[in-house]
């Protein structure tokens, strides 16, 4: 038997991937790779009927390191991401359709989304009514639910992350710096969770911490639904932690407990807590409510997913629409 | 090679596994490793006892769980990343049994491989384990990075991306977690538990070589372990009889789990080298005897050097020949200095200890010798050895020369 070449075993980098997935352009870039849209093709060949309609994905390829040396193989941000979307399937998380290598570098081929959060929060152009953002806030919880029922935390939850598909479905994604939090009280990093949606507790350099950094974030995309922007737009952490206070009140043993223990602790000028409805000037009670819930800086008083699903702001009229009604068709 | 195609054909029919498993050539590594790579469709993994007992996977097994633990030890893994690792193995092997010819031929690699990709989804990211860390452990992990990228990517092919494992030490944790909360775990999740434990213990057991006859031993080293995970008591200072009393319910409850010797792993004899020498000890509970066992290890490396060192010197031989036949039978615990103190001063030799503490029996030790010169300036050399004795709590240097 005559062995094969080396060469062989490198497949080279052609746009059909393995011979199934057609690439048709580049969609988006980020810190972790780059992302493509792609045809399926397989399936069109195997349909009974030629004329079915054609199957788009979503490829992501992941960055290697520019050193090869520091090559680790398969990246362990991606493995995890790998792990986490095959245990959990739910309506409001993108589902994982494939997983393939090309050489040295992982593709991820998941669901085809239309556009994210950020871009429907920040345009000008598309008004939000109340019952536009019950729905929005109502799926984010949903899908933060089913996450801190399998023990996992998402620890990176912006607006980027938030894709929504054309019927207005929104579904996390990027779980790359996610993790499970029931095995034990292991010491966690603080290099989590994008600025602007930080919780104080992460700020202060807590090791311990759990699912309530979510929640943290989740109240800041409701401010930022409000306010059509960031909430809490912060240059470095210490900025952060001001803006943070100036709006919630410095922090005392009082309020929080334990805080002067932390690592990173510094103290503030005292400033007191103002009221949502002086800032944003129309809205319920309720909603004023729901919002300390969500922002309140002692993690052990910070609401729950359960409680937040449950609150009367969610059961007032007027209901939270169906996600056909959201305003999609007007994103440039 | 056609001989050898034959031969495994008849191994799979016998096996009866014919036909589910992956063709593969009998080339060098990277050939097979290409083989294998080649994307197939495996259906779902579930993960199946009966091929554990089957011979060549048995023996690859307790090769690749000594090895794993010695690495993951050596670079200080949680128990949870060696045990995920071990039950990636089971998957592979429960799946294609062909895979064991291939991993059979670079069983260090495999090994290897599994712990990198276990230790990436279950440490903190600042334990993860790099390639280059292998080297400094071990001469026998310094593989190329090519070939453990390939390797890595073959195992993730082969189990289709399906990487989801639970080692059984979660259960533990999850019990930790419900004390601490106040809220106890319902007793059909407590079954489960158990069950777990008790899979665990008896693999371990079986893997050391060490004979479970009784049912009943195998529920305590079940419960053992789950205390020992605890905190509440460490393993090897207690017999089992003084445990079956401060644990009384939670062996009754094991056992009735397993009276009926439903679940109890029935091992044959012919794999357990030591089958002889333990019915000496059959009375002895099983951690005593381990206790023995690896202390006559370390007394038999020690004394071998000696012999082959002086071997004119008969008296140490004779003396070394009795030691080691006697000393399985002693029963008086004495300590392991005085031990070697003897040996060497009846041998004539003169000992300098730096310590002169006494080390417990309970904890682990091994001995490593070294030999070195010493330059004397009438132009001569005087050997000198050195004799260290490791231990968990503290370390003992020993010098002895001619």
């Amino acid at each position: 038997m005559e062995k094969n070449n080396p060469e062989e075993f490198k497949v080279p980098f052609s746009p059909l991937l393995i011979g199934r997935y057609k690439m048709i352009k580049k969609i988006g870039k980020g810190s972790y790779g780059s992302v493509y849209k792609v045809e399926d093709i397989k399936d069109r060949k195997t349909a009974t009927t030629p004329d079915s309609p054609k199957k788009y994905f979503a490829v992501k390829k992941m960055k290697l390191p520019a050193n090869r040396l520091k090559i680790q193989g398969i990246d362990f941000t991606t493995l995890r991401e790998i792990n986490i979307l095959q245990e959990i399937k739910h309506e409001n998380i993108i589902p994982l359709v494939d997983v393939f290598h090309i050489n040295r570098s992982t593709f991820m081929v998941m669901e085809l989304m239309k556009s994210d959060l950020s871009k429907l929060m920040f345009s000008r152009t598309i008004t939000l009514t109340i019952p536009h953002i019950k729905c929005i806030m109502l799926q984010i919880f949903y899908g933060l639910k089913e996450l801190h029922k399998n023990w996992i935390i998402h620890r990176d939850l912006t607006p980027n992350n938030l894709l929504i598909s054309e019927d207005g479905v929104l579904k996390f994604s990027d779980f790359g710096l996610s993790r499970f939090f029931a095995s034990n009280n292991r010491p966690m990093t603080q290099n989590v969770v994008t600025l602007h949606y930080r919780a104080p507790e992460i700020l202060f350099g807590a090791n311990y911490y759990g699912p309530q950094i979510d929640i943290f974030s989740a109240g800041c995309i409701l401010g930022g639904l409000l306010l059509r922007g960031t909430l809490f737009c912060g240059r470095n952490d210490i900025d952060q932690m001001s803006q943070i206070f100036k709006i919630m009140g410095t922090p005392s043993e009082e309020t929080w407990e334990g805080v002067t223990n932390l690592p990173h602790y510094v103290e503030f000028e005292e400033t007191p807590p103002q009221s949502f409805r002086i800032l944003f000037p129309g809205i319920d009670e309720d909603l004023a409510n729901l919002l300390e819930g969500l922002l309140v800086l002692d993690p052990n008083k910070r609401l729950t997913v359960e409680q937040c699903i449950n609150h009367p702001f969610f059961n007032k009229s007027p209901d939270s629409c169906d996600p056909d009604e959201l305003p999609m068709d007007d994103i440039s | 090679m056609s001989n050898y195609y034959e031969n495994y054909e008849a191994w799979e029919k016998s096996t009866g596994t014919f036909g589910n498993t992956i063709p593969h050539q009998g080339l060098a590594i990277e050939d097979d490793l290409h083989m294998l790579s080649t994307r197939q469709n495996i259906g779902n993994v579930v993960y199946k006892e009966e091929d554990v007992h089957k011979k060549p996977i048995r023996c690859l097994r307790r090769f690749i769980f000594d090895w794993i633990n010695y690495l993951g030890n050596k670079l200080k893994q949680k128990m949870e990343t060696k045990q995920s690792a071990i039950a990636l193995f089971d998957r592979i092997v429960a799946n294609t049994v062909s895979c064991v010819k291939v991993i059979q031929k670079e069983k260090y690699l495999w090994g290897q491989t599994l712990l990198l990709i276990s230790s990436k989804f279950s440490e903190p990211e600042h334990n993860c384990i790099t390639i280059k860390a292998f080297i400094k452990v071990s001469s026998r992990a310094n593989f190329p990075r090519k070939m453990i990228v390939n390797c890595e990517r073959v195992i993730c092919n082969i189990l289709n991306w399906n990487l989801v494992t639970e080692p059984p030490v979660i259960f533990v944790d999850l019990m930790r977690y419900f004390k601490g909360t106040g809220n106890e775990i319902p007793e059909k999740d407590l079954e489960k538990y158990i069950q777990e434990c008790y899979k665990i213990t008896n693999k371990i057991l079986y893997l050391t070589q060490a004979q479970t006859k009784d049912y009943k031993t195998q529920a305590v080293a079940a419960v053992m372990l789950a205390r020992k995970n605890y905190g509440l008591y460490p393993i090897y200072e207690e017999g089992w009889e003084e445990l079956f009393q401060i644990s009384k319910r939670d062996i009754e409850h094991v056992l009735e789990l397993y009276r009926n010797h439903k679940y109890s792993m029935q091992y044959s004899k012919k794999h357990c080298k030591k089958g002889k020498q333990s019915d000496k000890n059959a009375n002895k509970s099983i951690f005593e005897r381990r206790l023995f066992q690896r202390r006559d290890a370390s007394f038999g490396n020690a004394h071998s050097e000696l012999t082959h060192r002086y071997k004119e010197n008969k008296s140490i031989f004779r003396f070394s020949r009795e030691r080691s036949k006697n000393s399985r039978l002693e029963k008086d615990e004495e300590s392991s200095i005085s031990r070697i103190q003897k040996d060497l001063k009846e041998s004539q030799m003169r000992v300098d200890t730096s310590l002169g503490r006494s080390i417990d029996l309970n904890t682990d030790y091994d001995i490593t010798t070294k030999n070195s010169r010493k330059h004397i300036p009438s132009g001569r050399f005087r050997a000198t050895r050195r004799c260290t004795i490791t231990s968990r709590n503290q370390k003992i240097d020993m010098i002895t020369s001619r």
